[in-house]
């Protein structure tokens, strides 16, 4: 194994799961490991370009990773019945739903859903993908001050849209 | 944590680490390999050259037609701005240009020139259209530009014919592909030939032309006028009432001489549907025709999820006839 594929694959293990998580979060679960590969496959041929900060690299192959998943979206266009809302019914594996979990969570993933791309994507970065506010924003391509804004936007925005659809705060 | 914290934490779709792949890894060495770096001035020279092609094809577009294919500009030359297509590549300046000043001088004169001709009261009207609209679903956001060539009955019923000729990108430009055809009932809403030509008559037939009532009033006046030079060949009387109609607008703005997408130079008109859109309108300054129509997003309000400056919707008129 040569060097650069020493370094390709340390890269790979330290980030593969937060990377199909990424994608699993915003497009079908199913093709969260396509997305992943195309994703690890193009950072192997942008290899020279990754930062030599573990922190940054996270946000390097998030930055790849969000490129493939909207080629991804473009591309399945006549799997319209797996969207979002379906994506929304399904409960983790192996755990049956009961139907107060199922109702709690389409309407979180509604009230989520209502609320502007670029807040419903801020919430995403920092909440799921446990990113800081820089981080966040080296993902979604704007300044650290603009994501600052519109995570505290979004919050505000999410908890109205909760409220409006009568679910309680913190439940 | 926060409650929101709390709350997206137990809705997290994909809360459990994953192993790595080794599968994967064991693929992506043996197939693909890094690639070099390119040094600096090379990244710099190329983005001048392509810049400066991006430039030209957009520029030289009109009579650049082989094989008898229609093409149009894939970006707009926005008052000195190159703007780009929602979900294309292309150039989308910090900044636009904004709204210049009045544009009651410039649509009256308009209105003047516009030449009263006689109506025809059967045969067809054939239109020839580019027409490229931004679509939204859940799987993201695309355009769809398409050459249509429509022939639709003077009298406003009978059938329409529809041509569509899909366009797709080509080195700056959107070249046309092969074409279907269909034939459906038409009963139309705006017949060309029976509109008023009193301003306020011609404002209270299309604001009734069935365009969503929340948007501001001069986003719908210009909506069914485009959706009437769609559908048939507007007369000179009509189009001077239009464009008089269109003058006491007031956040209708000049923008001087500007080119469309087919390279025809005319008198741009803008305007700002709040703050994240703006609609762009090109006229023959000879004739009073509209010749194109751009709607560009200014800022992405939520759900497009496209970056702006772009254009999501354009429409350029190629051609108008009438056939016995």
């Amino acid at each position: 194994m040569t060097e650069e594929d020493e370094r390709f694959a340390a890269i790979y293990h330290r980030n593969y799961s937060c990377v199909v998580r990424y994608a699993s979060r915003r497009i079908d679960p199913d093709v969260a490991g396509d997305v992943a590969a195309r994703t690890f496959a193009d950072a192997y041929r942008r290899l020279a370009q990754a930062p030599g900060d573990e922190s940054a690299e996270r946000v390097w192959l998030l930055g790849i990773a969000r490129g493939h998943v909207s080629n991804e979206r473009r591309g399945r266009r006549r799997r319209r019945a797996l969207d979002e809302r379906v994506m929304a019914w399904r409960a983790p594996a192996g755990v049956p739903p009961v139907d107060g979990e199922v109702i709690t969570r389409l309407a979180f993933h509604q009230a989520l859903g209502r609320l502007p791309g670029n807040d419903r994507e801020a919430l995403r970065l920092f909440y799921w993908e446990g990113l800081s506010v820089e981080e966040a924003a080296g993902v979604a391509g704007c300044r650290a001050g603009t994501m600052a804004t519109r995570l505290s936007r979004a919050r505000t925005r999410l908890r109205e849209q909760l409220r409006a659809s009568g679910f309680g705060e913190g439940g | 944590m926060d409650d929101v914290g709390a709350l997206m934490a137990a809705h997290d779709p994909a809360p459990a680490e994953l192993r790595p792949d080794e599968l994967l890894l064991a693929e992506i060495l043996a197939t693909a390999r890094p690639r070099r770096p390119v040094p600096r001035w090379r990244m710099g020279v190329g983005a001048v050259l392509a810049t400066g092609l991006v430039i030209v094809a957009a520029n030289a577009v009109p009579s650049q037609e082989s094989d008898g294919a229609l093409t149009v500009a894939a970006t707009l030359d926005y008052a000195g701005s190159a703007v780009a297509l929602c979900g294309e590549p292309g150039p989308r300046p910090s900044r636009l240009p904004g709204p210049g000043g009045s544009a009651r001088p410039g649509l009256l004169a308009l209105a003047g020139r516009a030449v009263a001709t006689p109506l025809p009261a059967t045969g067809s009207n054939l239109i020839t259209v580019v027409q490229s609209r931004l679509l939204t679903d859940d799987g993201g956001s695309r355009m769809r530009t398409s050459l249509v060539r429509l022939r639709t009955p003077v009298s406003g019923q009978g059938v329409r014919q529809r041509t569509e000729f899909p366009m797709n990108g080509q080195g700056g430009l959107l070249v046309q592909g092969q074409g279907r055809a269909e034939a459906t009932p038409y009963q139309s809403g705006l017949v060309a030939g029976r509109l008023p030509t009193r301003a306020g008559a011609l404002r209270t037939r299309l604001l009734g032309a069935g365009q969503a009532r929340g948007r501001p009033e001069t986003a719908r006046l210009v909506g069914a006028v485009v959706e009437l030079n769609e559908n048939e060949v507007v007369g000179g009387r009509v189009a001077g009432a239009i464009w008089r109609l269109l003058a006491g607008r007031a956040d209708l703005r000049a923008l001087g001489r500007v080119t469309d997408r087919r390279g025809r130079a005319g008198q741009g008109f803008a305007f700002d549907a709040g703050e994240s859109e703006r609609w762009v309108l090109v006229a023959d300054a000879a004739t009073g025709a509209l010749l194109s129509v751009e709607r560009v997003v200014l800022a992405d309000t939520g759900g497009l999820e496209v970056t702006p400056p772009c254009v999501r919707d354009f429409w350029v008129f190629v051609a108008r006839e009438w056939r016995p």
